[in-house]
Order: C-alpha cells, then structure tokens, then sequence
C-alpha cells in the first residue's frame, strides 16, 4: 500500500513517514497542500493521505476540499494528522471530506489503531 | 482593574497544570524511549546560547507560544524526537518548531473563542508579547544537564 | 542502574505469554520506569534485582504483577476492533431476535479498566437498539477503585482519546474540557460503574445478555479460572453470549460452553442454554 504524508515539518514527516513505513506501506511526502496536489498529479493514486493542517501555501482543510472535489481522488482515505484539538475543528475536517482525524501528539500505537478502523494496515503488519 | 481581572481569567483557561500535561503528552508520544523531564518550582536561568521556537494563536484573544531550550537540549531533543544523531541545524530547529507548534494547538484548544495558528518561528532569544499582553501560563522543567521553558501570553 | 538485557528478555517473553503483548527493543526505559514502585515496595536494590527475584522465585502472583505493570495502559476504545464488529453485526442482531419481548439488553463489561470498553458498547448500543427504543444498560466492574473513579468521571485525555476512537464518534458522544474530554450525559447514563472482585461470588448483579471478560482470565489461576466461567454461566440468559480475550478459551477450563465463530472472532454460549 502507499500513504502520501503532508506536513510542513520534516521531522513530522519523518515520524510519520518511518511509522508507516513500518507497517509496510511504501511513502511519498509533500510539504504543503499545493506540492501534495503535485504529486497526486504525477504518481500513482495512494492507498491513504496523512495531513496536516497548519501549512504555508495551501493547508491541509483546503487540501481535503480540493481532493474531495476531484472524483479522480475518490478512492484515497484521508486522516488529518494535526495538532488542531478543537471539537469544532475535528467537525470541519470531517465535514470537509477527510475519513479519520488524528491529533498531535500521537503514539505509534494510536495511528495503527486508526488505519486499523480504516481498514488500511497492510497484511505484513502485526504479524 | 478590569484588565486585570481579565487577564487573571484568561490565565484559569491556560493553567500551569493544563500546560504540564501537554507537555508530558507530548512526552509519551515522541520522546517516551527516554527519562521525562521533571518540573522545577522557579525559572531556570538562561546561561548559554538558547533556541526558541514560537507559534502565535489568532482569533478574540491573540497569544503567543513559546518553547525555549539550551541549544545542546535542542539537538539531545530532536535526536530523541527522530532517533537520530548528529541532526544538520535546520532538522534540529524543524523539529523545536515542531514541538511548539504541538504545545500550541493544545493550548489553543483551551483558549475560548481561538482563532488559528501560525507557523513555527525561531529565535535565538525568548520574544515578549507587548501590547497589553500577559504571561498567563508558564512550565519549565529539568532535563538531563538542560532544561526546557514554556510561556504562554495572551492579550 | 540501567535494566539488564537477560531481565528485559525475560520480561518481554513474560508479557507476551500472558498477554500477547509485544514489548520492543528501544522499550527497557517503559519496562524500567513501569516497575521502579513494584521494585521499591519488594526491597530490591534495583529494577533488575527485582525483576531475578521474581524469575528465580516462581511465584505467578508477582509474575502478573510485573505483567499488570506493563499492560495496564494498553487500553484503547473498541480494542481489538474485530469483537465489536462481531457484536454488531452478529451478536445484536440475534438478540433482537430473542429479546424482542422485552426489548431490553444487559450487558456486562468484567474487568472493565476505566471504562473504554463499557462505553465503547453503549455508543454501539445507542446508534441500534437504543435508538429503536429498546432499554440498554452495562454493568462495568472492576477490582481497581481507582480506575473505577476514572471511568465512572467519564474524562479522558487527550492520548487516550487518540486510541482507536473513530473521529465521528469522538464528535458526536465526546465534549472538550480543559486538556480533556468528557463522555456526553446520554451515553455516561447507560453505563454503571462498580466495585468487584472476579475470584468471589458474583452478588447482586443481576442477569445479563452478554458478557465481555477479555484478557482478565490469564491472571488467575486454572480452578480459578473454571469457578469464574461457571458462575458467569450462572449469571448470562439463556441464548447469551461471553466475549473471551483473543489468546483465551474455556476449553480445558470449563466444560459447559460451546464455541462459535463470527468471522475470526471466537464468542462462547452455555451449552444447551439456547
């Protein structure tokens, strides 16, 4: 499976990215919703998309709304990966099309769980 | 005073306490293969060059998060944070600003009527919110030979 | 003193004997920090010397101490996720068949920590049975009065709110206070939390549809074991059901229970009870 991460932090990304990675998907990142948008363009269509929200150039909310807009994109599970806490923020996400909603700080654990309820963890992982 | 007691108000929303937790949340999920840093009763005085990364909060009350440590703290934290060593400069001040910008959106979420967040700053000093902005929370800890400082004012 | 690598071995084949818990490599900080109070209430110098005295020592207790230690935080909201969608799918549907008369559910969640299971059923039940106007309560029990307090509050933190609870549900039955968040009144009414300790007689619970008992079984003993699946079979309806943890079965245990499989998820009913 593929994940496509979207953060502007490399570190995140990085955090994000090895987890995965380690659950057995292979992983493209961008750094704001416009590279994000790039690559969906000029790659093969991932399995899942991790996204932040607070980003330069395009965030993450207008990220979901495009790629929402876009039937290409339809089969791609999006989770925001973000540190917006708010109830009314996780409500927006959602209302705007992403699938799942993770809040920062995460544990390893916690983002299994949540591609768990996805139906995304790859058949290697727990084994 | 009226400011005052406002102020004073505001500080119920972001208190001490509330910022230990999210900081030892934080703790739990990128930095648990290693020792928590412990709360010092007093502020820890800066001796040596520091980096801060600072994230501000729009919206009815506009605030300012700050997270300041040692510079070597900086680098034994991203370290930690990537389980990597010997980060360039820039990984190291992605990661600080990363870590403010989490502090940030928590505390954000305790602020009523909060707007959003703007991205990570770095600073090699401690900046002060003016203009009638207060310090309305503060946590700093203990960690290894360093330690970590984080402020929260809000106008 | 940093923990040995034969004790943290040791700890490791330990946990995930008895819980099926991986610990990793990277992890001897949790193992170390985890059993520092257990070590300092047995004497020990340190958490390694603890850790050999309970290996040479043979002594289960303070195995499942040391496991209890390092597990107890494992607890997420639908854990497992496959024996809910068993309850859903399967188990709910049935019981409207059978308990169509009274239209009303009980269920037990034994060993219920602070509560993520227990609550996890009612948002279940609410978005079925309850909705259609049935009556729906869960008994959550605990030996701990500690975790009891937690859950009956009904707040969790932030991290824990992370754990495995799908996002539109956290919306929907959650609201945000301070760095927490609490369960909303509907949902915290189905639910009672209480006091009790699995080993002795079951009193003044009641009768139930439906008892979840996962991953408690392993901290007792084989004839333990048995009395406690023969007075839940005492306890369930007849055509009930008992939701055992995933490495746990009555076989061998207890005779009286007949196993069935819903997907990958084994669910045991009292022979001849349905």
């Amino acid at each position: 499976m593929r994940a496509l991460v979207v953060d502007d932090s490399r570190a995140m990304r990085k955090i994000i990215g090895g987890a995965l990675r380690k659950l057995g998907y292979e992983t493209v990142e961008a750094a704001d919703g416009a590279e994000a948008l790039e690559v969906l363009k000029s790659g093969p269509l991932p399995d899942l998309a991790t996204i932040d929200w607070n980003m330069p150039v395009m965030d993450g909310l207008t990220l979901v709304t495009q790629i929402r807009a876009n039937r290409a994109y339809r089969t791609m599970t999006m989770m925001m990966v973000t540190t917006e806490a708010e109830h009314g923020q996780i409500v927006r996400a959602l209302a705007a099309g992403a699938h799942e909603y993770l809040i920062k700080p995460f544990t390893p654990d916690a983002l299994e769980e949540k591609l768990a309820l996805l139906g995304l963890l790859p058949e290697v992982a727990g084994a | 005073m009226t400011a005052g007691f406002e102020l004073e108000e505001l500080g119920h929303y972001v208190e001490d306490e509330a910022l230990l937790q999210i900081v030892m949340q934080m703790w739990d999920s990128f930095f648990s293969t290693v020792e928590p840093p412990y709360p010092a009763f007093e502020p820890i005085g800066a001796e040596g060059p520091v980096l801060c990364a600072s994230v501000s909060i729009s919206g009815a009350r506009p605030g300012l998060v700050t997270v300041t440590v040692p510079q070597a703290t900086a680098s034994a934290l991203a370290a930690v944070m990537l389980q990597e060593e010997a980060l360039p400069e820039d990984e190291v001040h992605d990661a600080l600003g990363e870590v403010a910008n989490i502090v940030a959106g928590n505390v954000k979420a305790l602020v009523p009527d909060a707007g959003s967040l703007g991205l990570p700053v770095l600073s090699t000093a401690t900046p002060r919110l003016g203009n009638g902005a207060a310090e309305v929370g503060r946590m700093d800890a203990v960690w290894r030979d360093g330690w970590l400082s984080v402020i929260v004012w809000l106008s | 003193m940093p923990l040995t690598n034969q004790a943290f071995d040791w700890v490791c084949t330990l946990v995930r004997r008895e819980s099926a818990i991986v610990l990793e490599k990277g992890k001897e900080y949790l193992v170390e920090s985890r059993l520092v109070p257990l070590a300092r209430a047995a004497g020990a110098p340190d958490v390694s010397a603890y850790i050999e005295g309970v290996r040479v020592g043979l002594d289960r207790r303070k195995q499942m101490d040391i496991v209890e230690a390092l597990t107890t935080n494992e607890t997420s909201w639908f854990r497992d996720g496959a024996p809910f969608t068993a309850f859903s799918t399967a188990v709910l549907p049935d019981l409207k068949q059978t308990r169509g008369a009274t239209r009303q559910l009980r269920i037990w969640s034994a060993a219920c920590s602070t509560g993520q299971e227990a609550y996890s059923l009612a948002m279940l039940l609410k978005d079925s049975v309850v909705a259609e106007g049935w009556r729906a309560e869960i008994l959550a029990t605990d030996i701990s009065n500690e975790v009891l307090e937690k859950g009956r509050s009904g707040r969790f933190s932030q991290l824990e709110m992370n754990r495995g609870l799908p996002a539109n549900l956290l919306v929907r039955h959650f609201t945000r206070v301070g760095t927490q968040w609490q369960v909303n009144d509907d949902l915290k009414r189905m639910v009672t939390f209480q006091h009790m300790n699995l080993a002795l007689p079951f009193r003044g619970v009641g009768q139930f549809d439906v008892v979840f008992l996962r991953n408690v079984l392993i901290y007792f003993d084989v004839s333990t074991k048995r009395d406690i699946l023969q007075r839940v079979r005492a306890v369930l309806r007849p055509g009930g059901y008992l939701f055992l943890g995933g490495a746990e079965t009555t076989l061998g245990v207890d005779d009286g229970w007949e196993r069935t499989l819903i997907g990958r998820v084994s669910v045991h009913r009292p022979k001849n009870g349905g």
